[in-house]
């Protein structure tokens, strides 16, 4: 498929260099020369120099022969009219990223899809949600829904008090007797382990779980031993991530106080939401810290526009209390750099942008794709084709590649973690978490024969 | 330097260059077997092919995995020693055939990889005549090989190496050439250009065909026409041939020395793009201008369209830097003769598969001066360089000026050589003008109806490196003596 990047940001270059990888032809476009410069000599594509808004550029970089147009450039208006102009030209297929909901939300004045624009990524919905889930879900650090919310996928730090803490997996399918949760892998130190039943879980790991929704309920205690409520959030800063969050949570934690460094947002903000204690001023401010509460507080969400002012807030407070703390940063080379740092979830929009771009782009039988792992394993969901390899012989008869696992199966809104007697049929929706390396052997396992 | 990654990528194209081996093979079998020369030719292009795939095999066996991990400096390496350790493979017939020692062997095969055309053949005891079919044609043939290039091969043929098949073209190709990413996966751009070069050779030898060649003649001049080599089966090159085979080549010859990149825009109907292109403009203004100052001095022809032809034909067969001749213009009058040393440095065009230091260069090296002269008079002009439109990046243009000096400089040695080895200056001039530029005869004792079998060793080898620097533009060379490419 001829495919075509518009914006060469993170979202951008990872975007065409897995695209590029995975076999499609791939254009690239940017204003700034010295990055396409780079980028032609990294990447096997065809990167071209220009506003990416102007018709002449993208004739240049080949959009009449696209099938797929992607605009992640950092303007939203730009990216709409990278849209518009290729709806103009009868492109297949366009995903836009727009973060403004201003230009998204149902009545919108400006409708989207009659621009021909069919797909519109909005990253920051989704982290929000994500956020919110952790927060009812104690010590989670990362999450995601799969399977229309049948299956969630949660990341844990276990703690060395943690029940699971020094068992091996044979063990824990023991005490939890029925199969309510799998470990997909383990993060220790550097390394991504998939464990097998012989591995333990060390107190310090990062564990990501499949669990079914039904029974999340008592999953969560077997991995934090001492679930507390969470009371009191901190958010800092006044991006939209930042107020959609305190708006949301407001509902049900009692203590919800908003940072903002600016005078006059501050006071919009304020109006805006009456269940939200705002206050005024940085959030590098120890002083604001503690008069917010800072001792009492349960989770401190930096989540301004700026990462550097984010990471240190977020340190400042780890360092002054005993808060769990959640960091938004933009670089994705940053986020191992924050776990190290004891940040205990780190939220990354680029990395969550380029999943649900990907989600499109392997249309069809693939429902979402999550990055894991900074980026080192995806967590694919596939709808399991008719007449697919994978249905044809039970589990353990089946070759499955190394560095991937079928997590769950989920056959009419149930799901089921697999054994080797699981019989796969057709229909079904098969989450795998994969190595990239394992990706092309399990879209032939699962997916329609047809290639791009 | 990842000599492991160099190993596999050399690995894959000794199996290309293994492949090609086979074609002289089915040759020889076609059309020797009688004498006991010819019994020994089959068998050397027996052995030669199987000897080159086994040791590709083996190499592609033990590093072809690593083989798209490949960096710049190994992008360097790997050309230079592919064109070297082709040079040593395809060697092998002659000096198993024991029609040449080492030295010429190296000397022959180098200029036919490099398309050179200068050849050692020709005193009485190895005419060029004298070698069997098989032998022709693979010496034919490493010119068809070497004039669109032998990484371009490999990179269309293994579209696995992904972006570092982007830098082997490059490493090609360099010299600050506005090398142009048209395609977004290089390997179809590659595999682009070798198309347009079989359309266009295919073409040539229906032509040659049709105008009464035998088909092993049409395939060998279409083969050294094509890339601009200037190998001829026969010792009076084309002057063996009639008025219309000349005709024909003529225009095939114009043709590879452009830029195959308008050959492109004529195949998808833009001829105007074509006309626009400055860089073709001046090829073609060169080539018209010369011709004809030579229809006008061009001595012993009495009828103008003989005049016509034969002042053409060499001006287009020195300016392209193919070196075939139908006339022996070192005869010619002294201004003529002085003009084709001339066309000897300006060369072919940018992505062409001609030789010299390029057309495009030139016009880089006029507009640098303008350039000059105007900052004199408005110090505080900001007057970028345009081609055609186009603002060239000065990292580019201060690269192509380097190359100017470096070339001339090459030129400069290569003539000291000549020089030393007792030469006279017209001959030692335009011998290393001729080696460097790729073009096969100069005048004097190298001249167009003289061969350069009386070369002392050194001086042959010396040569042999001057064409390589000629076709892999100097720096892609240059930069393995540089202690950058070794240090860690």
């Amino acid at each position: 498929m001829n495919i075509l990047v518009v914006g060469a940001g993170v979202v951008g270059e990872a975007l065409a260099e897995q695209l590029s990888q995975e076999g499609h032809r791939v254009a690239l476009v940017d204003r700034d020369r010295a990055k396409v410069a780079r980028l032609q000599e990294k990447l096997d594509v065809l990167a071209v120099c220009g506003e990416a808004g102007m018709p002449s550029v993208l004739e240049r970089a080949g959009v009449k022969q696209a099938q797929m147009v992607i605009a992640v450039t950092n303007s939203d208006e730009v990216n709409i009219v990278v849209g518009m102009l290729s709806g103009r030209l009868q492109v297949q297929h366009c995903i836009v990223r727009v973060r403004n909901r201003e230009y998204t939300d149902d009545g919108s004045l400006l409708s989207l899809s009659d621009l021909g624009i069919d797909q519109v990524i909005n990253p920051e919905p989704v982290m929000v949600e994500a956020l919110e889930h952790m927060v009812a879900i104690p010590g989670s650090s990362d999450f995601a829904k799969l399977a229309g919310g049948q299956v969630l996928m949660l990341g844990f730090d276990i703690a060395a008090g943690s029940p699971l803490a020094g068992r091996s997996l044979a063990e824990l399918r023991e005490l939890s007797s029925l199969d309510a949760f799998l470990v997909l892998y383990l993060h220790r130190g550097d390394q991504v382990i998939v464990p097998r039943g012989h591995d333990r879980i060390e107190a310090g790991d990062n564990v990501h779980l499949l669990v079914s929704a039904d029974t999340l309920h008592f999953v969560a205690p077997l991995v934090h031993a001492t679930p507390k409520r969470v009371k009191r959030i901190l958010v800092a800063g006044a991006s939209r991530v930042a107020e959609d969050f305190a708006r949301r949570v407001s509902g049900h934690v009692e203590n919800v106080f908003l940072l903002v460094s600016d005078s006059q947002q501050a006071e919009e903000v304020a109006g805006k939401m009456p269940g939200v204690t705002v206050l005024e001023g940085e959030a590098t401010d120890l002083d604001l810290l503690n008069e917010a509460g800072l001792e009492q507080c349960d989770l401190f969400c930096a989540l301004s526009d700026s990462e550097q002012q984010n990471m240190m807030s977020a340190l400042l407070a780890k360092r002054h209390s005993r808060t769990a703390t959640a960091v938004l940063v933009n670089q994705p080379e940053y986020v191992p750099v924050m776990d190290s740092l004891g940040v205990d979830i780190v939220l990354n929009p680029r990395l969550v942008t380029v999943g649900e771009i990907l989600m499109h782009v392997r249309r069809g039988h693939v429902h979402s794709v999550t990055r894991l792992a900074e980026s080192r394993a995806e967590l694919i969901e596939f709808e399991v084709a008719a007449g697919s390899p994978i249905t044809e012989r039970a589990l353990k008869d089946v070759a499955f590649p190394r560095n991937a696992l079928l997590g769950a199966v989920v056959r009419e809104d149930v799901m089921e973690i697999p054994r080797g007697t699981t019989q796969v049929r057709a229909g079904d929706i098969a989450v795998v978490f994969a190595m990239p390396e394992a990706i092309p052997a399990i879209e032939k396992l699962f997916a329609h024969r047809q290639r791009w | 330097m990842n000599w492991r990654a160099i190993c596999g990528i050399l690995g894959y194209l000794w199996l290309i260059l293994g492949g090609c081996l086979l074609a002289p093979l089915v040759v020889a079998l076609a059309y020797d077997s009688r004498s006991s020369l010819e019994t020994t030719e089959i068998v050397a292009f027996s052995v030669t092919p199987v000897a080159c795939l086994l040791a590709g095999w083996w190499l592609q066996h033990s590093f072809g995995h690593l083989a798209g991990s490949i960096g710049r400096r190994e992008g360097f390496a790997v050309v230079s020693f592919a064109w070297l350790t082709a040079v040593l493979l395809g060697m092998l017939p002659f000096v198993i055939c024991g029609v040449m020692n080492i030295h010429d062997a190296f000397f022959e095969t180098m200029s036919g990889f490099t398309t050179t055309g200068a050849t050692i053949l020709g005193t009485p005891g190895v005419a060029i005549e004298s070698l069997p079919h098989g032998l022709q044609f693979w010496r034919c043939m490493t010119q068809w090989l070497g004039g669109m290039g032998i990484v371009v091969l490999s990179v269309a043929l293994l579209s696995f190496l992904g972006v570092g098949g982007y830098r082997l073209l490059k490493a090609e190709t360099p010299g600050g050439v506005v090398f142009e990413k048209e395609r977004p996966r290089i390997s179809e751009m590659a595999k682009q250009l070798w198309r347009l070069y079989l359309v266009l050779s295919l073409a040539q030898l229906l032509l040659l065909m049709l105008a009464g060649m035998t088909f092993f003649d049409a395939c060998c001049h279409t083969f050294t026409t094509m890339s601009t080599g200037g190998f001829s089966p026969h010792t009076e090159s084309l002057a063996f041939f009639s008025p219309g085979v000349q005709w024909i080549v003529i225009v095939f010859m114009f043709l590879a020395g452009m830029n195959f990149a308008l050959h492109a825009q004529l195949l998808r109907r833009r001829p105007a793009a074509v006309l626009a292109n400055p860089e073709f403009r001046l090829y073609l203004v060169i080539i018209m201008v010369v011709a004809l100052v030579g229809v006008a001095v061009v001595p012993g022809v009495d009828s103008l369209g003989g005049r016509i032809r034969h002042s053409l034909f060499q001006v287009v067969s020195i300016g392209t830097t193919t070196g075939y001749a139908t006339a022996d213009f070192d005869t010619w009058p002294e201004i003529m003769r002085w003009l084709l040393v001339l066309l000897m440095f300006s060369g072919g065009c940018m992505g062409s598969t001609g030789g010299g230091m390029k057309v495009a260069r030139l016009l880089v090296f006029a507009k640098v001066v303008s350039q000059q002269v105007h900052r004199l008079v408005y110090p505080h002009a900001v007057r970028p360089i345009r081609i055609g439109g186009r603002v060239m990046e000065a990292g580019i243009v201060s690269n192509i000026l380097a190359f100017g000096v470096l070339y001339l400089l090459a030129f400069a040695c290569g003539t000291s050589v000549m020089a030393a080895a007792g030469y006279d200056l017209v001959s030692s001039l335009s011998a290393a003008a001729a080696a460097l530029g790729n073009i096969g005869p100069g005048l004097g004792a190298v001249g167009p109806m003289a061969h350069w079998g009386h070369l002392p060793v050194v001086a042959k080898w010396v040569m042999s490196l001057l064409m390589l620097l000629g076709r892999l533009e100097i720096f892609s060379v240059v930069v393995l003596f540089s202690s950058w490419a070794w240090k860690k």
